[in-house]
């Protein structure tokens, strides 16, 4: 008896089971998810609304493509062994290109614009002349998203001077009870664009050196001071929605939501591309504004960057350096610009007019000041930066005073980079 | 019928090498080309076995021999992360007494019961990236989007003071599951009691035990994908563990020594864990059928069925939440809960179907099948020759070794293989078929000697072990446990293959790269990943339990 009615269950299971292991294979196009060839695998760092987007760029050429979402494993594209390769890897910064050159086939000579040889040739490797990673998408960095209706409210004006700022925040709390600020602490190099911005825009020459790899001045009185004052903002009295605790955990599209969706703060810092949460979640355009972080005289025209770069892995095929044309044509990211924001093109050919008019704003605003890569996009410490700063909100979370928890932060950094 | 799994006689799951074949081997047997059947299972070992060795090598290298040992326990953050390994130990076995109790409990309520289990084993089958997903979507420190933050303000559940508890439970919600279903099964053999309290006489659960308390306990120590998950990056040092902190040391930097050091420290934590948590567990006296009294008063048995209701409703809320968010838009789903009664929508599902859906289901199908059809076609012989044709001696050194295998971490051999193997898809189904090896041939090996006492030819035919019906619940376990084990890795995809192989599990990681904005698009793709092992376990567990308890379905 037990072994018939086992047979018969068997048959029933597998009549219940195959069907839908046939349906989760049979749906899609069968020569892409069997790994057949023919197509040009894509890696790239991008989730959700972004990956959708990305796709919409690839537009004709989808089909010869298969997308690999890695996620901040990007670096996992170059594995050790060369079997498994994407055929283009879109890379978050420029530090991880020059490390790879020997992996990476040149880039077609025709998609190298003219256009990126002034601040692009600059930071990116090249070998006999020949380019190996084209700028994609470069993200405005210095930003800082503000809710317009809320500031028309009660008279508020966005700040020009850092002391402007401490007071706008002290103003906002204790007016309205809604928070200043919402940070997405959990992403690192959302705290670590924050500091860059201070040391880049409040300081003079220190950025430089270390972007010049003068581990020394990690220690200097600026980078101590500039730990300072981002303690002493974070710090502030009921500054942070939900409290440092909240800012902790939770990551940049959060910090973006607390600010347009929730209501529960008035600012918040992040980049360009802060707009394709904004775009997502339904936010009505006259509530959205923007101002750049405060600058000390004379350094307003220096602005924090970060961007996004193609490379073709060895040996690149006819199909990928096809795609990769396609790509590096100025029209190609507009579907991104128009659909979904939050993309500025780092190809000047690229018509100013798709963007919102926002992004316009901040797209201008690229063409005429002086870049400079973020810290962790460019020096090896750039990890543990993020690290002292997460550590920095956190000692703010557990009731440390600023000044206390800016000089353990301060202590910490320059005691990695002895 | 009744759900309850008839007993003939119980299986132990013996890494000590005493006892189980005895009796069983003919003298005097020869004929060498038998061993030949082994083959297959000798080659996956060495592929297992041989990384290993190099790991071992690498830790023991430079500076000298064991100072890759001393750097590891002098450091702060080794010693933090093995401390929180203990700590996940500690959790397993809070989880084993619940279970125990759980399963007693249990036989007071039996219609109850009946429900219970299927919710209870479900999240077996669900992989632990997809748990850990949930319960960061529960606790969500946002009050908007998070179930537990709606019910209790003001709390930072995802903080540093919090985190473990959302870990214990998500780990819970995999894991209580097997070990009541696995526990109620050795109850009900009737086998009699065990210690005594006072008044209460905790009745014995078997030789199952030694099964469950090693599955759970280094399922526990070897944590990664659940922490990696359901942790914000920025609080990773608060639940760093061994394994966890190999993977930053050897993405961090080139040095080989002290992560090798820090793999063969955890390979030697469970290796000993497994080598007396078998003796102990399966240590005990004869089972002796002891018609158990169930004097059960009426206000017990409400206590039982309170407390049988309360799983059920802890147990059913993930799915829920799971289900909910996935059937919620992505803009729905990452602004509000999934009770909210607006924002209802295929738009998040179709959404991961345009981009990586179905190429991961494939791959990770065409990852999963090959590896457990390589594993029975290795397993069978191997158990075979262990029970049957093997000198006694042999068979008993080979079994110790593979109870130490059984429980090797990805960590001692992902080094030396990533090298190797990366992106090559075949390959990694073969790394998965080498590591389901041991445990698969273990049980397959319990399976078969605790059959024979009722049969008369004392050494069947290799090709007698599937047309004999009673071996058949065996065969079942290990085929559907191994499928749904390499169907739910992250782990070995992460760290041996590339992004050649992006199998769910990684692509899901992926997807959870701004986790609460994305809760639309992450639950929809953990929703679609688990339909596949939850209806096979589903189908099957009953088949299962009796595989592993060595009993036949009745």
């Amino acid at each position: 008896m037990p072994s018939r009615g086992f047979r018969r269950r068997a048959l029933l299971r597998a009549a219940v089971v195959g069907p839908l292991a046939a349906a989760a294979t049979g749906c899609a196009d069968l020569n892409r998810p069997l790994g057949l060839g023919g197509f040009v695998r894509v890696a790239v760092s991008w989730s959700a609304t972004e990956l959708a987007a990305f796709q919409r760029v690839l537009g004709p050429r989808l089909d010869d493509c298969q997308l690999v979402p890695l996620g901040d494993d990007i670096d996992a594209a170059f594995g050790a062994n060369v079997a498994g390769r994407p055929d283009i890897v879109a890379l978050p910064q420029p530090k991880l290109v020059s490390g790879k050159l020997t992996s990476l086939a040149p880039l077609p000579p025709e998609v190298w614009d003219r256009g990126y040889d002034g601040f692009w040739s600059g930071q990116l490797p090249s070998r006999d002349g020949r380019h190996y990673a084209l700028p994609f998408k470069v993200a405005h960095s210095s930003v800082v998203w503000y809710r317009k209706r809320f500031f028309a409210e009660h008279g508020l004006t966005p700040p020009t001077t850092w002391v402007e700022w401490l007071e706008l925040n002290e103003r906002i709390v204790e007016r309205t009870g809604t928070a200043a600020l919402a940070l997405g602490g959990a992403d690192g190099w959302f705290l670590a664009r924050f500091f860059e911005n201070v040391l880049l825009r409040q300081f003079d020459g220190v950025y430089a050196a270390l972007v010049a790899g003068e581990r020394g001045a990690w220690g200097s009185a600026d980078v101590r001071t500039a730990f300072a004052q981002v303690a002493r903002m974070w710090g502030g009295r009921e500054v942070l929605a939900g409290g440092a605790e909240r800012a902790l955990v939770a990551q940049y599209p959060e910090a973006v939501l607390e600010v347009f969706r929730y209501h529960r703060a008035a600012m918040v810092p992040a980049p360009d591309f802060a707009e394709s949460v904004i775009r997502a979640f339904d936010v009505l355009d006259d509530d959205v504004g923007t101002f750049t972080f405060p600058a000390a005289p004379g350094l307003g025209r220096r602005l924090v960057v970060s961007g996004d770069l193609l490379v073709l892995t060895a040996p690149a095929s006819e199909e990928a350096e096809n795609v990769l044309r396609h790509l590096a044509d100025p029209a190609a990211p507009v579907p991104w610009i128009r659909d979904t924001g939050g993309f500025i093109a780092a190809n000047p050919g690229t018509d100013l007019g798709n963007y919102s008019p926002t992004l316009r704003v901040l797209a201008r605003q690229l063409t005429t000041h002086d870049l400079h890569f973020g810290l962790t996009d460019k020096v090896p410490l750039g990890g543990v930066l993020q690290t002292v700063l997460q550590d920095l909100l956190r000692a703010l979370a557990a009731g440390t005073e600023p000044a206390a928890a800016a000089s353990a932060a301060s202590s910490a950094m320059a005691g990695a980079a002895e | 019928m009744s759900p309850e799994i008839r007993v003939d006689d119980g299986l132990r799951l013996e890494v000590s090498g005493r006892g189980v074949a005895g009796g069983l081997r003919s003298p005097g047997m020869r004929g060498g080309w038998n061993y030949l059947l082994g083959l297959p299972a000798v080659v996956l070992l060495v592929l297992l076995m041989t990384p290993m060795a190099w790991t071992l090598v690498l830790a023991l290298s430079a500076p000298w021999g064991a100072g890759n040992f001393v750097d590891i326990l002098t450091d702060p953050d080794a010693l933090r992360s093995i401390w929180h390994s203990v700590l996940w130990v500690v959790i397993g076995a809070v989880l084993l007494v619940a279970g125990y109790a759980i399963a007693v409990l249990s036989r007071v309520v039996s219609t109850l019961w009946r429900v219970l289990l299927y919710l209870m084993i479900l999240p077996f089958g669900v992989s632990a990236m997809v748990s850990g997903a949930v319960f960061r979507m529960i606790f969500d420190p946002n009050g908007e989007r998070g179930t537990a933050s709606a019910l209790v303000g003001g709390v930072t559940w995802l903080g540093p003071d919090l985190i473990w508890w959302v870990l214990g439970s998500a780990f819970a919600w995999s894991w209580l599951g097997f070990v009541v279903v696995l526990f109620r099964a050795g109850l009900d053999a009737n086998i009699g009691f065990g210690r005594r309290f006072g008044n209460l006489r905790l009745p014995r659960v078997g030789p199952v035990s030694a099964i469950v308390v090693l599955t759970v306990l280094v399922a526990a120590i070897r944590v990664f994908d659940l922490v990696l998950i359901a942790a914000p990056a920025s609080i990773s040092g608060d639940v760093d563990v061994i394994g966890l902190l190999w993977w930053r040391m050897t993405t961090g930097s080139t040095e080989t020594g002290a992560p090798a050091a820090l793999a063969v420290l955890l390979f030697a934590v469970v290796g000993v864990l497994s080598l007396f948590g078998t003796r102990w567990g399966g240590r005990g006296t004869q089972p002796v059928a002891v018609p158990m009294p169930e004097p059960v008063s009426a206000r017990t048995r409400r206590w039982s069925a309170g407390i049988g209701v309360l799983v059920c409703l802890m147990w059913t809320l993930p799915l829920v939440v799971l289900v909910g968010t996935a059937l919620h838009t992505p803009a729905a789903a990452g602004t509000g809960g999934w009770w909210r009664l607006d924002g209802f929508g295929f738009a998040s599902l179709a959404s991961v179907a345009d981009t990586w859906l179905w190429p991961a289901l494939t791959r990770s199908l065409s990852i999963a099948v090959p590896a457990t059809v390589l594993v029975v076609a290795c397993a069978v012989p191997a158990a075979y020759l262990l029970t049957w044709r093997l000198p006694h001696r042999t068979a008993g050194a080979l079994t110790v070794l593979l109870g130490v295998l059984a429980v090797a971490p990805v960590q001692m051999y992902a080094g030396p293989l990533s090298h190797l193997l990366a992106g090559t898809p075949a390959l990694i189904s073969l790394v998965h078929a080498a590591a389901g090896l041991p445990f698969a041939t273990l049980v397959l090996r319990a399976a078969f000697a605790a059959a024979p006492r009722t049969v008369t030819d004392t050494r069947p035919a290799l090709d007698a072990v599937w047309r004999r019906g009673r071996y058949r619940p065996a065969l079942v376990a290990v085929s559907v446990l191994e499928f749904v084990l390499v169907w739910n890795d992250f782990i070995v995809g992460f760290l041996i293959g590339g992004p050649a192989d992006s199998p769910l599990a990684l692509l899901l990681w992926g997807e959870a790269r701004q986790f609460a904005t994305s809760a639309g698009t992450v639950a929809a793709g953990a929703v679609v990943s688990a339909l596949i092992p939850v209806v096979l376990l589903l189908g099957t567990w009953r088949t299962v339990v009796a595989g592993l308890t060595g009993r036949t379905v009745g």
